[in-house]
């Protein structure tokens, strides 16, 4: 059953955005998700492709905030993200980036691959809502682009040369 | 040809900064913003980043434990000079968290560097220092010191073309931190509460090779980020007039009201400041309204500073229909957080901006309200700098001042201002056959001739009416005049 993104629930509260740009993040998520996924594919592949991902915001995100403010943030997106699916309710919510990782990849594996993908996308979602909630969309978008190569680029308002 | 060096100066992007600063901040020069929390150091950092920082000349923001980086971003982009499409172009932002917790400032200046060396960035932020200060006081023992570490990455910055900001807390002058001989500029941010109301201030300590304007400026910060009002400054007279737009002349404007022009010697010499005293109620509004009136009928635009009524009250509306018409400008506010200086830059800014010969300022005890209770004691000497400031700049001034009537003395003005003005009209009530009346007279026109008579007003739906000269009464001023031929009778 191919992944359904609209029925989703989002959990994050915040600051109110753009539901176009909203959608539209997402929509790139989705869109990276790997196509084997939708087609019921082995979960290990949602597994795998998540901690590539994990790493990619890891590593982007470390130099400009710290590895202990990635995993913060990490560690409040699988919580939030652990009200739907409570497979992944991490028993220490304060786990190190790696532990985390480890747990949630050995939980993504354990699981239908539709459901895993389901719970993938969502922890991605989450975690990208969370960070719009707390630096706005705009921004969001601009450290997020290298990620998910499709989020629409921000605003243009940088006009010096 | 000039064998000298010729050191760059970059526009901090911060209103009024560049002026304090001497004309902007030293290319590759090593900086400090110093203040306690609370008191714009980020923000101020932030502004002149994204001010300067291109693609071409990129930033790079060191954060160092203290705020965490997310509330900073998230905080910092309410101002509007903050620009998310900057970050990771021209501006890269790097947590150095890890690298000072552990208390090897080796380990930090190698952090420093590697990113530097990667990025070739034209400017550097480290915020903030302190926080450094506090952490390699758990310093690992053989490892860099302190003092070294400062010189190093002082040396380090300008040899790699960058000019540096240190962003720390609570400087005292009396501690003779190594950073503070090391560093090129020196900038210290306080905020002073008194009663109610919280001035910012900033004060340049050091800023080498540059003409930095000394003692303190205040500063405010909007949505807009910081600006900054330079404390005014007294310029002499061959400097002030060259860069006058409207040089002193001979020319006397006229005040608008009948007979009040020939009673001042032919009207008011333009560029003088003109001092309006009188108690409640006297006239002194209306005869600033009759000035700008009768300005905006000869072409010559007005400006007036209010601080007690609102020009949309009935009685003036005049004024409330020439600013709708956009033929004055209107400086009005009953904020308690003012200082003098903020109000003179929005004054200068707007003569420029409509090329205005009028000034009206009303009054000056609504001013001393506004002014914050820290820069009460200095009002007097802070009018006398605002006075010069505007007499520079070639406009001429009204300032009114509400004075209480007294018949025991003859005084002017409540600041002691009085020395101050070109010009000084006085506006009294007197008592006439149990009926008030008031009277007018020119105390004062510097180096012009005037009238020495005290005449009779009258205010009417026209505005103010001089009626004639009191030529038969004396003890005017006493408040209660008597018949001359009464008193020569009474005495025979």
């Amino acid at each position: 059953m191919p992944l359904n993104i609209s029925k989703i629930t989002l959990i994050v509260g915040g600051a109110p955005m753009s539901i176009a740009e909203r959608e539209l993040m997402f929509e790139a998520i989705r869109r990276a998700m790997p196509a084997e996924v939708e087609r019921n594919a082995d979960s290990s592949l949602v597994a795998n492709f998540t901690i590539n991902k994990l790493h990619q915001i890891s590593k982007y995100l470390t130099p400009m905030i710290g590895l202990r403010g990635v995993e913060v943030l990490f560690s409040r997106s699988l919580d939030l993200t652990s009200k739907e699916f409570a497979w992944l309710t991490a028993t220490d919510p304060r786990l190190d980036k790696a532990t985390q990782m480890a747990f949630v990849s050995e939980q993504l594996q354990a699981r239908e691959s539709n459901e895993a993908s389901k719970a993938s996308y969502t922890f991605f979602a989450t975690f990208t809502e969370l960070l719009i909630s707390l630096i706005g969309i705009s921004l969001t978008s601009r450290l997020l682009e290298p990620i998910w190569a499709t989020v629409p680029p921000a605003p243009q308002k940088e006009s010096k040369s | 040809m000039n064998s000298k060096v010729s050191i760059l100066r970059l526009a901090t992007g911060v209103p009024g900064l560049d002026a304090i600063l001497g004309g902007g901040l030293p290319e590759l020069s090593f900086n400090l913003i110093v203040g306690s929390p609370g008191s714009g150091k980020t923000t101020l950092a932030h502004q002149i980043m994204f001010a300067l920082a291109t693609p071409e000349r990129p930033a790079l923001f060191f954060t160092v434990l203290g705020e965490a980086p997310l509330k900073m971003l998230r905080y910092q982009q309410q101002f509007s000079f903050f620009d998310a499409a900057m970050i990771n172009k021209s501006i890269h932002f790097v947590n150095l968290n890890d690298e000072v917790a552990s208390g090897d400032l080796d380990q930090v200046l190698q952090r420093i560097s590697n990113e530097v060396a990667a990025l070739s960035p034209a400017l550097v932020f480290i915020d903030s220092f302190r926080s450094v200060v506090l952490e390699t006081q758990l310093q690992i023992k053989g490892t860099l010191g302190l003092q070294q570490f400062i010189q190093q990455l002082g040396m380090q910055m300008t040899s790699w073309q960058a000019t540096t900001f240190l962003i720390g807390e609570q400087f005292n002058e009396s501690y003779p931190h190594p950073v503070f001989t090391v560093a090129d500029g020196l900038i210290s941010l306080t905020q002073k509460i008194q009663r109610n109301s919280m001035v910012r201030q900033l004060h340049v300590l050091k800023m080498r090779g540059q003409p930095t304007s000394p003692g303190m400026h205040t500063f405010r910060i909007t949505n807009e980020g910081v600006q900054v009002f330079p404390s005014a400054v007294i310029r002499n007279d061959t400097e002030a007039q060259a860069e006058s737009d409207q040089p002193r002349s001979r020319e006397r404007v006229s005040m608008g009201v009948p007979g009040l022009d020939k009673m001042l010697g032919g009207g008011l010499p333009s560029g003088y400041s003109l001092l309006v005293a009188g108690p409640s109620g006297s006239g002194k509004t209306i005869l600033a309204t009759a000035f700008l009136t009768e300005g905006v009928k000869r072409g010559e635009p007005g400006i007036i500073v209010a601080f007690e009524q609102t020009p949309s009250q009935s009685w003036n509306r005049s004024i409330d229909d020439m600013v709708r018409a956009g033929q004055i400008g209107l400086i009005n506010t009953r904020s308690l957080d003012l200082s003098i200086d903020e109000i003179v830059q929005h004054l200068i800014d707007l003569i420029h901006k409509m090329k205005a010969t009028r000034v009206v300022i009303d009054s000056l005890s609504g001013f001393e309200l506004a002014v914050a209770p820290t820069f009460r004691e200095d009002f007097r000497e802070s009018l006398f700098r605002m006075v010069a400031v505007l007499s520079s700049l070639g406009v001429t001034v009204l300032m009114t001042s509400e004075l209480e009537d007294r018949y025991t003395d003859l005084r002017f003005s409540p600041y002691g201002t009085a020395f101050l003005t070109d010009a000084i009209i006085v506006q009294r009530y007197i008592e006439v056959e149990s009926s008030l009346q008031r009277v007018m007279a020119v105390v004062k026109v510097r180096a012009s001739v005037h009238s020495q008579e005290i005449c009779k007003f009258e205010i009417g739906k026209e505005g103010i009416i001089i009626g004639e000269p009191i030529l038969d009464y004396e003890g005017l001023l006493g408040g209660r005049p008597t018949l001359k031929y009464v008193s020569k009778a009474s005495k025979g």
